[in-house]
């Protein structure tokens, strides 16, 4: 098949408008809706479907496998791909596809969505393209599908359904007719309600029929009329939220079988999330109290739901599954004090403390000072619950909001605040830094290999503290954190005082391990690409090291550097003797 | 719509927005003439406007019939798509029309020949007679003669109905008709209160429409034979597709219980397909499936009884003005509210008699148990959040007694309150293994407004009862002389007919029935408390082994 290109303004404007529609379509299946591309052939479709009709008052494209025709003319031909419009409505039956005059953005951005939505295809799913259609509704693009009722419905016998039991089972199947039907009033049929199911024992004898209950009892007056518009203007509204989470916490509650309870869960958390994201924080609440209370209930009864539970509340506790309450907390309108954001609040001291990984960096983003205030308090909430996790969460937390938990860690009992305080005591920023040391400084709780990533730290004071920790005692450990640092980042080190100080710290916590690296570092010629620009700085430094370590075996190498033939040698070693 | 969401118009693509304009040109013209006088530059416009769109649009068709219907304007049989800010124009008309109980309009192509003083005239009488008791006939005095040669209004008592298949089914009935049924005219003559159809062909699928008598003759012959063939055939597709329909939701049901009994994972994808189907039918026409929502199937009874609730409950959502989208969701739920019943043992089931408290228990348990099988089906959250709730409630009542007993204590869905009157009137008008009785649809419908208030919402219960007839569509009757009839087309207020008509059927003594004719019954009458003739009783078709949409279809 061969793809018309037409001078004919018409067909060249169909041709133009298939393209960017296909594009439009495909880009959606690559990128999100909100991503610059995918907007740009969004705009694109749109501009070339309004310039046509501009002339024109409708465009309908017939559908053909993986072809579009306009006018018995192929103006787009694709390939079976998924991410092809054209075989994807043929896929699911789309016969044409039309868009009217009028046509309005949010109806093709819709368009493409729904496109996108039924792009893979499953045989078990709830529905495809032409049901998606259907349900939209839209105002200015028609289609028409194949019937696949006609396609795949199986005739219907009527004469196949039996309306009675076989004779010999029910004599009366085809006696008389009911009994004094219409009769007599019976004042105590069905005291207890009217039961589909009644059997023979319990069923009415007498039933009045409606004739003769008089007309005038199913007139609807104007009241009821009014009513019944109510209703229907109300349901069309509703938000079935609560309904739906209400009836699914009855089904959990239940549920003894562990697949059907994981089936449950899962739904509830979807609509937990629903409920978050349209800000329906009151329901969300009700499914976490719930889902606690559950939680502890279950713990002898269904001990196999507890890690059910914990995992779903990890699972809500996630950025990706914040976004709605993020949204509105980060947005300048929002009123500190409304019902919604009372019932905010009590959902977030709710999730897990996990949930400090995304509250405590959001926190500075925050507009409203009360807003920050609030939030800060469900912050102090989690830490206090979880300390390791506010560890953990620390390095993203802002100043402002480490020296507000400062007071609260310190309450903490002291292994756990401890742990809290190294954590700042690694913070990025100086003034946390600063306090932690202080504190763990007066708590004798500094551990220097905790805090030997500071090594490097611009504040020559923290540099200061964590090499007077190390230079303490000899420890191996130390020894070998230093030699480590000093083989790999030496030649990084900008601060020639803080490198003599490194290896004097080595000098203190070493042993005769180092000696041969300290050696070769003094002597050797060649040391290496990391040493070649100071090594006259590091020959110092081995000198001084060697000279702290205090045993024979470094002192001999000292007096043979300072009595051999290399000037640089003997300076170092003749100088770290003299100190 | 339908599924052609084509929508507008079978017009020329050139033509789509004229259905919009017309009622647009329509409403300014009626709204001017009520208060400018004929030589108003406004009024003037307004009636050239109007000349203009329908001579557009009588460049396409000989006529103009415009049609109101299921909350929407069709032209030329095609509904009408209006764009978002004409929503307003759209409610305006709509409550026009039926202030004045009208179904619409016919013009005819010598519009081009009246004069603005007609066409003014016309909009004022339009206009006026919204303030009369009785709009039509006060409508076709003022229309009598030939004022308006142009232009007819089409009356709301003569819709469309099941009675005019039936004739067909009379005529070529497998089943011989009786000998003597041609010959019953004279009885039925004998007695003037009741209205014998003798020329059911002739009436067939056609409004009537209200003229001058001068006009009749002008018109074609051929033409309306044609119209009204196009009709038939219409009517005919309509048929075809909603027994496909229930063939089809039968099938989907069947085959997911199938696969959940088996463990499988299920989809729900083919029952939407039907369930948009069966709404599309219902809001063209409510007739057809209501005839097939009859069916009884003694031993499939939960796949019958499921689709019909589906049936039922559309329907009634219809009749209240539910959305589209809610009707979906309606069908769907109606369609899986028993969904839960292939967890009940089917000894249970199929137990006669009455059940021991823990199998009762155990029965109970199956509203719950379909939203959990609703729950495990493969399809989107949101679908199975928009279909739960209804299962979930269909027995629990009005007053919130009944079962499941849970500590919710919210006041019943709407969509969940229709279900539970589907349910019980399909349940209770069927045959089961545990009781040899069962009540008339008329009795049934009796027995249910003992519960109104306290089982079933009292006002939709009387939207059920005004859809269904106080002889729903089924009925057996025995006359007086010991006929037997069937209830083919109750009356129906809303469709603006008041007369009940069935098929008489003739006992061939072997536990078989032959069809003989249509028969009217007449309206109401407040006074006597009955229709035209006196009905002995009433009972439900199955009792005589007659499966109802057999002999409509």
């Amino acid at each position: 098949m061969k793809i018309l290109h037409s001078s004919d303004p018409e067909l060249k404007g169909v041709f133009n408008f298939s393209l960017a529609f296909a594009g439009a379509v495909k880009n959606y299946t690559l990128y999100p809706a909100e991503h610059a591309i995918a907007k740009k052939h969004l705009l694109n479709f749109s501009r070339h479907l309004t310039r046509f009709l501009a002339d024109y008052d409708s465009l309908r494209l017939d559908v053909e496998k993986n072809s579009l025709r306009y006018g018995g003319e192929i103006v787009y031909q694709g390939t079976a791909e998924e991410s092809d419009v054209a075989y994807l409505l043929g896929r699911d039956g789309v016969q044409y596809l039309e868009f009217k005059k009028g046509i309005e953005l949010w109806e093709m951005q819709s368009l493409l969505k729904l496109i996108n939505d039924h792009r893979m295809v499953d045989e078990e799913n709830d529905g495809d393209i032409v049901t998606a259609l259907w349900e939209q509704d839209y105002p200015h693009i028609g289609y028409k599908a194949i019937d696949i009722l006609s396609l795949d419905a199986p005739a219907i016998n009527l004469s196949g359904f039996k309306v009675a039991p076989p004779p010999m089972a029910n004599g009366q199947a085809s006696a008389d007719f009911v009994d004094d039907a219409g009769s007599q009033e019976s004042g105590d049929l069905f005291d207890e309600g009217i039961d589909e199911d009644f059997p023979d024992d319990e069923a009415p004898s007498v039933v009045l029929a409606i004739t003769a209950k008089g007309n005038d009892l199913w007139e609807l007056s104007p009241l009821e009329r009014y009513e019944l518009e109510k209703m229907v203007a109300e349901e069309e509204q509703l938000d079935n939220t609560d309904n739906v989470i209400d009836i699914l916490l009855i089904i959990l509650v239940l549920q003894n079988d562990r697949e059907d309870f994981t089936a449950t869960l899962d739904f509830l958390q979807d609509r937990f999330l629903h409920a978050l994201t349209n800000q329906r924080f009151d329901a969300a609440l009700k499914v976490l109290n719930n889902m606690l209370r559950m939680r502890d209930s279950f713990q002898r009864k269904k001990q196999w739901a507890r890690p059910l539970f914990d995992d779903f509340l990890e699972t809500v506790s996630r950025p990706e599954s914040l976004r709605g309450p993020i949204r509105l907390l980060l947005d300048p309108e929002t009123r500190a004090y409304s019902q919604q954001i009372e019932y905010l609040w009590r959902v977030l001291c709710q999730l897990s403390p996990t949930v400090l990984f995304t509250l405590g960096p959001l926190l500075p983003d925050i507009p409203s000072a009360k807003m920050r205030q609030a939030l800060g308090s469900v912050i102090i909430h989690h830490a206090r619950r979880a300390p390791e996790i506010l560890a953990r969460a620390l390095p993203k937390f802002d100043e402002e909001l480490c020296l507000r938990l400062l007071p609260i860690v310190r309450d903490m009992e002291p292994a756990i605040g401890n742990r809290v305080f190294l954590a700042m005591a690694l913070h990025d920023s100086k003034g946390v830094r600063t306090r932690a040391f202080d504190i763990l400084e007066q708590r004798h709780q500094l551990d220097p290999l905790v805090l030997f990533p500071l090594i490097n730290d611009p504040d020559p004071n923290v540099r200061g503290k964590i090499l007077a920790l190390l230079s303490r005692q000899r420890n191996e450990q130390y020894e070998q954190q230093l030699l480590t640092y000093l083989q790999n980042g030496g030649n990084r080190i900008a601060d020639k005082e803080h490198l003599l100080a490194c290896y004097k710290a080595l000098g203190c916590c070493g042993s005769k391990q180092s000696v041969p690296v300290l050696k070769k570092i003094l002597t050797g010629g060649k040391l290496g690409k990391m040493f070649s620009r100071d090594a006259m700085y590091h020959k110092q430094g081995a000198a001084i090291a060697l000279h702290g370590l205090g045993i024979a075996e470094a002192d001999q190498i000292l007096r043979e550097g300072a009595a051999g033939i290399l000037p640089d040698v003997r300076l170092a070693c003749k100088k770290a003797m003299g100190q | 719509m339908g599924r052609d969401g084509s929508g507008l118009n079978g017009m020329a693509g050139d033509n789509r927005m004229l259905g919009q304009q017309f009622i647009q040109v329509l409403n300014n013209l009626l709204s001017t003439a009520s208060i400018h006088q004929d030589n108003n530059t406004l009024l003037v416009r307004c009636v050239d406007s109007f000349l203009e769109v329908t001579g557009q649009l009588l460049a396409e068709d000989d006529e103009i019939t415009l049609l109101v219907a299921v909350g929407g304007f069709y032209l030329q049989q095609e509904k009408i798509i209006f764009k978002r800010n004409a929503a307003g124009l759209v409610r305006k008309m709509l409550t026009f029309f039926e202030d004045r109980q009208l179904d619409g309009l016919k013009i005819y192509q010598n519009v081009t020949y009246a004069s603005l003083k007609e066409i003014t005239t016309f909009a004022r009488i339009l206009n006026k007679c919204g303030r009369q008791e009785n709009p039509f006939h006060w409508l076709s005095t003022e229309m009598a003669g030939d004022r308006f040669p142009w232009v007819d209004v089409i009356d709301p008592s003569q819709t469309e109905s099941l009675e005019s298949f039936f004739a067909d089914a009379v005529s070529s009935s497998t089943a011989a008709p009786s000998p003597s049924s041609s010959g019953r005219s004279g009885q039925t003559a004998a007695e003037p209160v009741v209205r014998r159809k003798k020329e059911p062909e002739a009436d067939r699928g056609t409004k009537r429409i209200l003229r001058s008598p001068s006009e009749q003759g002008n018109r074609g012959e051929k033409k309306r034979s044609t119209r009204k063939g196009r009709r038939k055939n219409r009517r005919e597709i309509a048929q075809k597709k909603a027994m496909r329909t229930y063939g089809y939701a039968m099938s989907s049901l069947q085959t997911l219980s199938q696969k959940l009994s088996a463990g499988r994972y299920a989809g729900i994808g083919k029952a939407v397909h039907m369930v948009q189907n069966m709404v599309d039918l219902i809001m063209d026409d409510d007739n057809i499936l209501l005839g097939l929502s009859t069916i009884r199937d003694y031993d499939d009874y939960t796949f019958t009884h499921s689709v019909n609730v589906a049936i039922l409950s559309v329907c009634l959502g219809n009749r209240i003005g539910l959305s589209r989208t809610l009707l979906g969701r309606l069908g769907l739920s109606g369609l899986f509210h028993d969904l839960g019943k292939i967890d009940v043992p089917i000894k249970i089931l199929n137990k006669p008699g009455r059940l021991e408290d823990d199998e009762l228990a155990e029965l109970q348990k199956h509203s719950l148990n379909s939203v959990r099988r609703i729950i495990r089906l493969r399809a989107s959250y949101d679908k199975k959040a928009e279909i739960l709730l209804p299962p979930f409630e269909h027995h629990l009542k009005y007053d919130l007694s009944g079962y499941p007993k849970t500590p919710r204590n919210r006041p019943l869905t709407l969509l969940g309150r229709i279900v539970a009157i589907a349910d019980v009137y399909d349940a209770i008008t069927s045959q089961r293994i545990y009781r040899s009785r069962f009540l008339s649809p008329d009795q049934a419908l009796g027995l249910m407004l003992k519960g109104s208030g306290t089982d079933f919402d009292p006002i939709l219960l009387k939207v059920f009862i005004n859809m269904l007839g106080v002889y729903p569509l089924g009925t057996i009757l025995k006359f007086d002389n010991g006929e037997l009839g069937m209830v083919t087309t109750p009356p129906d207020k809303e469709k603006g007919s008041s007369e009940l008509w069935v098929l008489l059927l003739q006992d061939n003594g072997d536990s078989t029935y032959t069809k003989r004719y249509l028969m009217s019954l007449g309206s109401w009458d407040r006074e006597r408390g009955g229709f035209n003739r006196p009905i002995l009783e009433s009972c439900h078709p199955s009792e005589l082994g007659i499966q109802p949409a057999e002999l409509i279809f």
